[in-house]
C-alpha cells in the first residue's frame, strides 16, 4: 500500500541526534506528584460522584441490591422506548428476563446480538449497560467493550441508561486510571469514561444537549 | 512575498476590527471562556497542578524519541498500523492511500488540528472522496466553506441567527424559533446518516500513551466516537509532540486540559482506543492506523530555545486570554493556529517569510502565558522567534546595534541625547503610525541626566 | 532621620520626556529617609531590543547596566515596573548560568525594587484623617503579571489620599502599549487603548492614576487626539505634589 519511506528513520534519527542537548534548566518549581490525588473528599464517594455527574445533567438514582431491577423497571415503563438494547454484561443477566416480563409494555427488549447497525440508529431508543468502576472525582463511569457489551450501546440511542456498584467507586481519576493497565481493560478495544450525556456548545456558547450521543443518560448507583 | 503577506495581515486585521459584529461576538465568547476557567479552578492550587503539568510535559519531550519507539511497538502489538509522516504531504498521501485502497467514498471525520495543519480536506475533496466534519462547530464552518476560527470553538465567530441563516441555505432546514437546541438538532439529524454509512473515519489524538500502545481523545458531543467506532476504518492523526510515558500522567494533563480549555473538570468522554476490534466483539473499526505527523516538530525540537513549544497540549487558553485575538479573531491570523501558539508555531512548521508577520500582532503583555497549563513562557518564545525574523532583516539589526553603541557609551549615549533635544525643535515629522491616532509626547527640552548634572554643579 | 543611599535607575522616559517625574521621586524617596546616588553613565535598561528579539543587542545593553550598578551593593530604585521586570526576571535568563554576568544578575535582581513598591509603606501617615475617595487605577501588565507590586500602588495612594483605587472592567487587558507594538501594529494598539479608556471613564471618572510612563504617555496620547475626557496621572508626581516636594512648575 504506502511505499515503505525512510521518515521514520530521519525523524528519530534527527530527534535522538539533538537529545543529548536537554540539559535545560529546571524552570519549575519542585513539583507536587499526583495534583489530582491530593484533595480529600468530606463526602462519601457515591455521594461525591453522583454530585458531580448531575452537574453534568447526569439523572442519577442512588438504589439498593433489592430495589434497583424494579426502579428500572419502572423507568422503562414510564419511558416507553419504541426498543431498547440490553448489555449482556454478566451483572445484567436478569434485566431482559425482567424487562420482557413487564405487563403491558410497548417496549421491545434485544439482546446486542440481535441489533444490526440499521436498527441500532433508527428504532432503538434506550440501552443499558454496566460500568466496571468510576471516579467520585470529577465524575465519571468507566465502560469497557467487551463482546458482550459492544462500543455503540452506550452512544447510539438517545436515552442511555448505566448501572454501576457503589463497591466500584474509586476517589479519584488517578486511582481510576490503574485499572487501564489491568487485563480485562487490556483485552478490550475501547475504554470509554463518560460523565455525562452527549452535549454542545458551539453555537454561540449555548450549551444543548444530545449532540451527537445520548441525550439523557440516566444512571444506577447500587449499594 | 513577504511583504505581500505583510499587507494581507494588516489588511485582514482592519477588516476585522471594522466589523463590529465579530468582534463582539468574539468579546462575548472569551469573556465567557475566561470565566469558565477561572471558575474551573477555583479552589485548587492552579500553580502546583502548572508546575506538574510543565514537568510531565518537560519530560516527556527529554525522552521524546524512545517514547515514540515504544509508542510504535506497542501499537503495533495491539494490531494498530503506524505511519510516520515528515511533513503535510506525506501525512495526506499515507491517508489518501488508504481510503483509495479500500475504495473509500465517504469519511466523517473528528476534530482535528493536526488535520487542519495538512488540509486533509481538500486534498481528499480533489480525489472525489467526501470528507465531512462533524464536531457541530467543524461542521458549521465547513458548511460555509470556512476554517475554524478558534481551536477548541471553531464556529465562535458566528452567532446563531447567522448559524440559522446557514442551515436554511445550505440544508434546506429551517428553525422555527431560532433556538440553539433547534439548530443542534438539525445538524444531529445531517450527520446521523453519515455516521451509519461512512466507510472512514479520521480522527485527532489529544494524548498517546506509549506504555500501553492507546490512544486517548477527548470530546463531548460524541462525534468522535461515532468516527472512530461505526466505520470499518480508524485512521488516527497526532503530531509527533502527543505522546506521554504511561496512565500515571494522564489525568493531571486530562485535568488541566479540560479546566483551561472549556472550564469543565473532564469532557463528557474520554476515548482511550487500544485496538481494532476484537475477535468476537460487535463493533469497532477492523482497521486502525496511527499517523505520527513530524512536518516541523523535529526542527522545533533540535533548538533547545524552541523545543518548549512542543509542550503544547492545544487547550486554547493562551489565545482566550489574548487582547489581541479577543478583538481581531483567528480568522485574521489566516494560519491554522491562530493566536498566541499560532504565533509561535506557523513561523516554525512554515516559513517565517510567510508567517513571520504575526509576530508583529502581540504586546508581550504576558496574559497568555499565565494563563498557559503547561506554563509554555510564550511571550519570550514570540521574542526569540521576533529575533530569528530579524537575521533577514539588515535595516533592523543595523539599527539596533546603534541602539546599542548609544546605549553602552556613556559619550554616545550624550550625544542621544543631544540629537533628541535638537530634534525636537525642528519641523521633524513624528512616526506616523503612532501620530495618526495619538498626541505624539514631546522630548524634554533639557534630559533628566543634563538637568541633573547641571543641578551636581550647582550643589 | 537617618539615611540610606540607593541607587535611582532613571530609565529612557524619564531621561527624554518627563525628566520632572525623575525629580519627583528623588524628593519622595528623600521625603522617606533615602539619598539617591544617581550614576550619570546609565542608559536604557535594554527592554526595547529584547523585545525585539535583539537579544545580543539588549544583552550587551544589560551587561552595561549591570557594571554601573554593581559598584556598591545598595537597593536599586527603578520608576517603572517595565523596566523593572526587565531587570528582575528577565537580566537573569541573559546570561549562561555560572558565569560573572550571571551571578551579577541574580544579585542585582535580588536588590532590585518597583519604586511605589519600595517605597508604599515608608510613606508619612497623613497628619489628619482622609475622606476616602473612590479613584481608577491602571496597573500595566508588567506591575500586574511581571513583578505583581499592583497592591503597593494601591496601598501608596490610600495612605497619602484616602483614595481608594478601583481597576476598570477588564482590568487584566493590556492598554495597547507594548513598545513597539504601538508602532508596528498601530491598529490593534488604537482599539486596545480606546477599550481601556472607556473602561477608565465608565464612572464618571475623568482621572485615573498609574505607575508606568509608557502606558501612560500611550493612554493620554490617544486620549488628547480623540478628544476624550480623560487623564492619567503618574503615582509618583501625585506623591511628590501630595507631600509637597514636587518639582514641577
Amino acid at each position: 500500500m504506502t511505499k515503505p519511506s525512510n521518515s521514520r528513520q530521519r525523524i528519530l534519527s534527527k530527534l535522538k541526534a539533538q537529545q543529548t542537548n536537554t540539559n535545560l534548566q529546571a524552570k519549575t518549581a519542585p513539583v507536587v506528584q499526583n495534583c489530582t490525588e491530593t484533595h480529600k473528599p468530606t463526602k462519601s464517594d457515591a455521594q461525591t460522584l453522583s454530585d458531580h455527574l448531575r452537574k453534568n445533567h447526569t439523572e442519577v438514582i442512588l438504589s439498593t441490591q433489592s430495589e434497583w431491577l424494579n426502579q428500572l423497571s419502572r423507568l422503562i415503563q414510564h419511558e416507553q422506548p419504541k426498543a431498547c438494547l440490553v448489555s449482556e454484561h454478566p451483572e445484567l443477566a436478569q434485566v431482559a428476563q425482567k424487562l420482557v416480563t413487564l405487563k403491558g409494555s410497548p417496549t421491545k427488549v434485544l439482546g446486542t446480538c440481535d441489533a444490526s447497525k440499521e436498527a441500532l440508529f433508527e428504532n432503538i431508543e434506550a440501552s443499558i449497560c454496566f460500568a466496571e468502576a468510576a471516579a467520585a472525582d470529577p465524575g465519571c463511569l468507566l465502560l469497557i467493550a467487551t463482546p458482550e457489551q459492544p462500543r455503540l450501546l452506550s452512544l447510539v440511542p438517545p436515552l442511555s441508561i448505566v448501572i454501576v456498584r457503589k463497591e466500584t467507586i474509586t476517589t479519584s481519576l488517578a486511582e481510576l486510571s490503574r485499572q487501564f493497565t489491568q487485563p480485562k481493560a487490556r483485552n478490550s478495544s475501547n475504554l470509554i469514561l463518560v460523565s455525562g450525556p452527549s452535549k454542545t456548545a458551539d453555537i454561540q456558547q449555548t450549551l444543548a444537549y444530545g449532540a451527537h450521543g445520548p441525550k439523557r443518560l440516566v444512571v444506577f448507583i447500587i449499594h | 512575498m513577504g511583504l505581500l503577506m505583510q499587507n494581507e495581515f494588516k489588511i485582514r486585521i482592519q477588516d476585522a476590527l471594522a466589523d463590529t459584529q465579530l468582534r463582539q461576538n468574539f468579546k462575548g465568547a472569551m469573556h465567557f471562556l475566561q470565566n469558565k476557567r477561572e471558575l474551573a479552578f477555583e479552589g485548587l492550587d492552579l500553580e502546583s497542578l502548572r508546575n506538574r503539568g510543565a514537568q510531565i510535559r518537560k519530560q516527556t519531550l527529554n525522552n521524546l524519541p524512545q517514547l515514540l519507539e515504544q509508542l510504535e511497538d506497542q501499537c503495533i502489538q495491539n494490531g494498530i498500523k503506524v505511519h510516520w509522516a515528515i511533513d503535510a504531504v506525506e501525512a495526506r498521501t499515507i491517508i489518501s492511500e488508504i481510503a483509495l485502497a479500500n475504495e473509500v467514498k465517504t469519511i466523517v471525520k473528528g476534530k482535528s488540528m493536526a488535520s487542519e495543519e495538512i488540509e486533509l480536506n481538500q486534498h481528499l475533496q480533489k480525489l472525489d472522496i467526501e470528507c465531512l466534519e462533524t464536531d457541530m462547530g467543524e461542521y458549521i464552518v465547513q458548511l460555509d466553506g470556512e476554517a475554524p476560527s478558534h481551536i477548541i470553538m471553531p464556529a465562535i465567530h458566528k452567532n446563531k441567527a447567522q448559524i440559522a441563516e446557514l442551515f436554511e441555505e445550505k440544508l434546506g432546514k429551517r428553525a422555527a424559533n431560532g433556538h440553539v437546541d433547534e439548530l443542534i438538532g438539525i445538524g444531529r439529524e445531517a450527520l446521523r446518516t453519515k455516521f451509519k454509512d461512512a466507510d472512514m473515519g479520521v480522527s485527532g489524538v489529544n494524548f498517546a500513551v506509549a506504555e500501553t500502545g492507546s490512544l486517548c481523545l477527548i470530546e463531548n458531543e460524541g462525534n468522535g466516537r461515532m468516527c472512530t467506532t461505526t466505520p470499518n476504518i480508524h485512521v488516527a492523526i497526532m503530531g509527533i509532540e502527543k505522546v506521554i510515558p504511561s496512565f500515571k500522567e494522564l489525568p493531571d494533563l486530562l485535568n488541566l486540559l479540560t479546566r483551561s480549555a472549556t472550564g469543565q473538570s473532564i469532557t463528557t468522554y474520554v476515548n482511550i482506543i487500544n485496538s481494532a476490534r476484537k475477535t468476537n466483539e460487535q463493533d469497532g473499526p477492523k482497521e486502525v492506523h496511527l499517523v505520527l505527523l513530524d512536518n516541523g516538530r523535529s526542527e522545533m525540537f533540535a533548538n533547545e530555545d524552541m523545543r518548549e513549544t512542543l509542550a503544547c497540549i492545544r487547550c486554547g487558553a493562551c489565545m482566550n486570554h489574548c487582547p489581541v485575538y479577543t478583538r481581531i479573531g483567528g480568522h485574521a491570523y489566516g494560519s491554522t493556529y491562530p493566536g498566541p501558539i499560532g504565533q509561535v508555531v506557523m513561523p516554525q512548521i512554515e516559513s517565517m517569510e510567510d508567517k513571520g508577520d504575526l509576530l508583529d500582532a502581540c504586546s508581550l503583555n504576558g496574559a497568555c502565558g499565565d494563563a498557559c497549563p503547561v506554563k509554555i513562557e510564550l511571550p519570550h518564545l514570540i521574542r526569540l522567534l521576533r529575533g530569528r525574523r530579524m537575521q533577514s532583516k539588515r535595516i533592523q539589526q543595523l539599527s539596533w546595534k546603534l541602539w546599542r553603541i548609544m546605549n553602552t557609551n556613556a559619550w554616545a549615549h550624550k550625544a542621544m541625547t543631544l540629537s533628541l533635544n535638537l530634534l525636537h525643535r525642528l519641523p521633524f515629522p513624528s512616526p506616523k503610525a503612532w501620530s495618526e491616532k495619538r498626541a505624539f509626547p514631546k522630548p524634554a527640552a533639557k534630559s533628566f541626566s543634563q538637568q541633573l548634572a547641571k543641578k551636581h554643579k550647582n550643589d | 532621620m537617618t539615611t540610606a543611599r540607593v541607587y535611582f535607575f532613571s530609565t529612557c522616559l524619564i531621561e527624554h520626556i518627563y525628566p520632572d517625574i525623575g525629580f519627583d521621586a528623588m524628593s519622595v524617596l528623600a521625603l522617606c529617609g533615602y539619598d539617591c546616588a544617581v550614576p550619570l553613565q546609565q542608559t536604557c535598561c535594554g527592554q526595547p531590543a529584547y523585545n525585539s528579539g535583539s537579544i545580543n543587542d539588549s544583552r550587551a545593553v544589560a551587561e552595561h547596566t549591570l557594571n554601573i550598578f554593581s559598584e556598591e551593593p545598595l537597593p536599586l530604585i527603578v520608576p517603572s515596573a517595565s523596566c523593572a521586570d526587565m531587570i528582575k526576571n528577565q537580566y537573569p535568563k541573559l546570561f549562561p548560568y555560572g558565569s560573572l554576568q550571571h551571578e551579577q544578575a541574580l544579585d542585582l535582581a535580588s536588590r532590585c525594587f518597583e519604586f511605589i513598591d519600595f517605597i508604599a509603606k515608608k510613606l508619612p501617615e497623613p497628619s489628619h484623617e482622609l475622606a476616602p475617595k473612590q479613584t481608577m487605577l491602571h496597573v500595566s501588565c508588567s506591575a500586574r503579571r511581571g513583578i505583581k507590586v499592583q497592591k503597593s500602588w494601591q496601598f501608596a495612594l490610600e495612605r497619602a489620599f484616602g483614595l481608594l483605587a478601583s481597576e476598570p472592567e477588564d482590568e487584566q487587558e493590556c492598554c495597547g502599549f507594548g513598545g513597539t507594538f504601538s508602532i508596528k501594529s498601530p491598529d490593534i494598539s488604537t482599539v486596545m487603548a480606546k477599550d481601556k479608556c472607556d473602561a477608565l471613564m465608565a464612572k464618571g471618572d475623568q482621572t485615573f492614576y498609574s505607575g508606568d510612563s509608557g502606558c501612560l504617555m500611550h493612554l493620554n496620547g490617544f486620549a488628547e487626539k480623540q478628544g476624550m475626557q480623560i487623564s492619567g496621572k503618574h503615582i509618583i508626581s501625585a506623591l511628590a505634589a501630595r507631600y509637597g516636594v514636587a518639582n514641577a512648575k
